[in-house]
């Protein structure tokens, strides 16, 4: 639903191009008539056709619909490709430079979202930089997800005069694979002998799968970026480097969409205005291929009489942190005279993926506070918590607490003139469990070792909540030596918000020795040495412990020096 | 180096010191050589797991004592490899199913199976048909899935001339009713505050422990309620006092050792009572994750905080009666929901509410 004029000024440059089209009509349709003999008329179309749009079903050139526009129209040469030719310019700089070899980069990465002519540019470019006079097939590799990835690389350590493509990933969510993919390219970036170029295409997308409560932060599994991908060890290199591909701007499309239109005659066959209000709509993707599909499938398909009823096939969705600023601030006009409170809730239950309404939910709980800097009565605040609550317990798609929110905020009366200092905010629910998982294997590792199985299993919870307080306290003081016990599972440590998405790669933590970490390290080790299992399990463990206090100390006072 | 908990822990049944019924109800069970299947509840750190073993010395003989843990793994469907541990003598096996998460059903009838099919033969004495059988405990029932259960009250039954299943909870709730109805059901209860002073008094005496001039009883008294009658509580924070000072200030005005997060929930009801503004929810929302995070239960946190606002407005009963009254709606949607942070920050920002409305 966009404002008028910005539809009237996208029909311009598709009109212009009306009449240039007639001149070339001819030898079109002598291609088509080629096409019609050697390609078997499918009669599911034909049929389809004719109920949807009999004045179609007539038309001499229907049969062009057998091959699918985007393979017809594919861009032949780079500057059919629609892109930003700055971009186009950029990749064909550094590509050629890692060709001739002139500079030291050996990895190029080119990431964007799904459909902005990353792949294409690559493949055309390397047509262009270095034409294919072998007779076995193009110059340009092409990994294929089923082969090991590390074999691939050294297959083509030798291939020189040609350019390597991992389009496709391994299987990046098993995690011995993925660091298998991360080492190899590490090797290959720091390789000294001379190696052929290598592009690797990053499909970026974001927050697939939150749901999983196992997913403990962000990482591949749900966002999958250049950083989260290859790590920033790998990303920070001055071999490799990354250009990001944008969504296709309006302008690119239209040269695109329009050769299109003028190739397949469609001024005659629409309505050219409904077509062009169509098309805007339809460029609010930015995909290129999911463009050039939709709008294959509208032309062909569709009643073309009304475009509120037509559905697109990739929906643009919103990101979280649009979602969350809709529904606490609000959009700022209302349209079509709708309430602009019901106008944001509507458009975050159409475009938000609803997979990931959890994690909506707890931004929201994350963030509800921020609106006025939390000035406000706390009957709101508790109202909305309130539904939020229940929202978790019906589970759904998160409506209740939506529609809560911004209900209960528009109820709030506006200071005006007030500046806002409070950020929007990440939840802290993944860093919170993975705080809970250390915490977890610590306090079941000292239920696995250091407890003397004589006295038998101690609940996890009693651990956790008394011993595990108590304890270390009593045998800090017991034990004379200078040893530090903490208290088990770590101290509390607290647990602030991010207002930028971290990429998980281990946060240091403060290095602090643990007696008990200390001891639990021994004793596993202990057991590995122990090579008859056996023998260790019949022997009272309790005896061993006195022996294992005893080297502790004897390692603090030889680490200190004191004992030569 | 053992901990007194650990020092102190009666070993035969003559030995437990309260509770007399139900030890003559034990002594009863073991002279018979066989009893039913049981399930001992009662809240933790009355001495469940003591009377078991007791009951099982009394039977067995200190060869019960000859314990080994084994780890055992166990492939689930999905061929995801599962350890667990399984504490063993001769003569019992114990396991705890909250190791085995969602697969508890398959591993406990796999392990049941195990035993079970292997008849117990007791060379000493072949004459008797005695402990042909072998114990099964089976730590924190409650946490059984109700899968697992349903599977566990048939295994029951098979199994009974092999296998003797005691079942170790808190709280009966979650047992479900077949399982009840199978079992022998004991309940332990905590220990007076008069009991552990004894037990006290008697370490206190066995370890020379200083204590100052004073009301000796009062204090054994104070500690016992503050460790809410959990024995094991008292008995560590007790140890922890002694380890603190070489004499013991037993009077009233000093502070006993309160554990970490009790004091941080006691903070949290302080901070919803004095400054109530939206600010102050969002502050304490970082608290409660410090405490999820620490591996401590939501319901906990709830009851405790719940019991902290009641103790300071103790004296408004219509406040504490609308503040139990939110506190229990809110623990019910703990455990209909999935993650607890909107529940507890709920309750929080209800409560705050509440106490508006009734101090101005």
């Amino acid at each position: 639903m966009a404002p008028k004029w910005k539809k009237q000024r996208v029909n311009k440059p598709v009109k212009i191009k009306e009449e240039e089209e007639e001149k070339e009509e001819d030898s079109i349709s002598d291609d088509s008539y080629f096409e019609e003999i050697h390609k078997p008329n499918q009669p599911k179309y034909n049929s389809f056709q004719s109920q949807s749009n009999s004045q179609q079903a007539q038309s001499p050139n229907s049969n062009i619909n057998s091959i699918p526009w985007k393979e017809k129209y594919k861009p032949e040469s780079t500057k059919d490709i629609c892109i930003n030719k700055k971009k186009l310019n950029e990749v064909r700089e550094a590509l050629s430079k890692m060709i001739r070899n002139e500079s030291n980069v050996k990895l190029l990465v080119l990431s964007g979202p799904s459909g902005s002519s990353k792949t294409t540019t690559v493949k055309l470019l390397t047509n262009e930089l270095l034409p294919n006079n072998d007779i076995f097939g193009s110059s340009l590799i092409e990994y294929n997800e089923s082969e090991n990835f590390n074999n691939f690389l050294n297959e083509c350590k030798y291939k020189q005069n040609s350019v390597i493509l991992i389009d496709e990933l391994p299987n990046i969510y098993h995690i011995e694979t993925l660091i298998n993919f991360r080492n190899g390219l590490k090797n290959w970036i720091y390789s000294d002998i001379k190696l052929p170029p290598i592009i690797l295409i990053v499909s970026e997308f974001e927050y697939d799968n939150l749901d999983n409560l196992n997913n403990t932060s962000f990482g591949v599994e749900n966002n999958l970026s250049v950083e989260t991908l290859l790590t920033k060890e790998i990303t920070s290199l001055s071999s490799v480097k990354t250009i990001k591909f944008n969504s296709i701007a309006n302008k690119f499309l239209n040269t695109t969409i329009s050769k299109i239109i003028k190739c397949e005659q469609l001024n005659r066959k629409v309505d050219v205005e409904l077509m062009n209000r169509f098309l805007f709509e339809l460029f609010q993707v930015g995909d290129i291929r999911s463009i050039i599909n939709n709008f294959e499938n509208w032309i062909k398909f569709d009643k073309k009489d009304n475009i509120e009823n037509c559905q697109f096939l990739r929906e643009n969705s919103l990101n979280l942190f649009h979602a969350i600023g809709k529904i606490i601030y609000s959009t700022k006009t209302g349209e079509n005279g709708l309430d602009k409170d019901v106008l944001s809730i509507d458009q975050v239950l159409n475009n938000y993926p609803e997979k990931n309404s959890n994690l909506l939910s707890l931004s929201l709980l994350e963030n509800y506070n921020i609106y006025q800097d939390g000035k406000y009565d706390i009957n709101i605040a508790a109202d909305i918590v309130d539904n939020l609550s229940i929202n978790d317990v019906l589970g759904g798609n998160g409506e209740l607490g939506i529609i809560s929110t911004r209900i209960n905020l528009s109820k709030i009366e506006k200071i005006k003139n007030q500046p806002q200092f409070m950020k929007m905010k990440y939840p802290r629910h993944f860093k919170m469990l993975k705080m809970y998982n250390k915490t977890w294997n610590q306090i079941q590792n000292y239920k696995k070792y250091l407890i003397e199985p004589k006295l038998g299993f101690i609940n996890f919870q009693t651990l956790n909540l008394i011993d595990g307080y108590y304890i270390p306290m009593i045998y800090n003081k017991k034990k004379r030596s200078r040893v530090n016990y903490n208290r088990l599972g770590g101290k509390f440590s607290y647990i602030g918000a991010d207002d930028q998405l971290t990429v998980d790669e281990d946060i240091n933590i403060p290095y602090e020795v643990d007696q008990f970490q200390v001891e639990i390290d021994a004793r596993i080790q202990g057991k590995e040495e122990k090579n008859d299992i056996e023998d260790y399990l019949s022997d009272p463990i309790s005896d061993s412990d006195e022996g294992f206090s005893s080297d502790d100390e004897l390692n603090y006072l030889m680490t200190q020096g004191i004992i030569p | 180096m053992s901990l007194w908990v650990d020092k102190y822990r009666p070993k035969t049944l003559s030995q437990l010191s309260y509770h007399d019924s139900i030890t003559q109800n034990l002594r009863g069970l073991s002279k018979s050589g066989d009893f039913p299947h049981l399930l001992m509840y009662g809240p933790s750190g009355s001495g469940k797991k003591t009377r078991i073993y007791c009951t099982l010395n009394e039977i067995f003989g200190s060869s019960i004592e000859k314990l080994k843990i084994d780890v055992k793994t166990f492939v689930t469907s999905s061929n995801r490899k599962l350890e667990f541990n399984v504490l063993s003598s001769p003569y019992h096996l114990e396991i705890t199913p909250s190791d085995m998460g969602n697969n508890d059903r398959v591993v406990i009838q796999d392990l049941l199976k195990d035993v079970a099919s292997t008849e117990q033969v007791d060379f000493s004495n072949q004459s008797s048909k005695r402990h042909r059988f072998k114990i099964v405990i089976i730590n924190e029932a409650d946490s059984l899935s109700r899968d697992a259960q349903a599977a566990l009250r048939r295994t029951m039954e098979k199994y009974s001339s092999n296998i003797r299943l005691i079942l170790v909870c808190n709280s009966i709730s979650n047992i479900i009713a077949p399982i009840k109805s199978r079992t022998l059901l004991i309940r332990i209860p905590s220990p007076t505050p008069n009991e552990i002073g004894k037990i006290l008094h008697n370490i206190t005496e066995r370890e020379q422990v200083q204590l100052s001039s004073g009301d000796v009883d009062k204090f054994y008294e104070r500690l016992a309620l503050a460790s809410n009658r959990n024995l094991r509580r008292a008995l560590l924070s007790y140890e922890t006092l002694a380890m603190q000072s070489e004499t013991i200030n037993i009077s009233s005005n000093q502070q006993l050792i309160n554990l970490d997060w009790e004091t941080i929930i006691k903070s949290m009801a302080k901070d919803i009572t004095t400054s109530r503004n939206v600010s102050t929810i969002a502050k304490l929302r970082t608290t409660i994750y410090e405490l999820l995070s620490h591996c401590i239960p939501a319901r906990i946190i709830l009851k405790t905080l719940l019991f902290d606002l009641v103790d300071l407005h103790h004296e408004n009963n219509k406040l504490v009666e609308e503040v139990v009254s939110t506190g229990s709606i809110f623990d019910e949607r703990l455990s209909l929901g999935t993650k607890s942070i909107f529940h507890l920050e709920g309750f929080i920002a209800r409560s705050m509410v509440v106490i508006d409305k009734y101090i101005r």
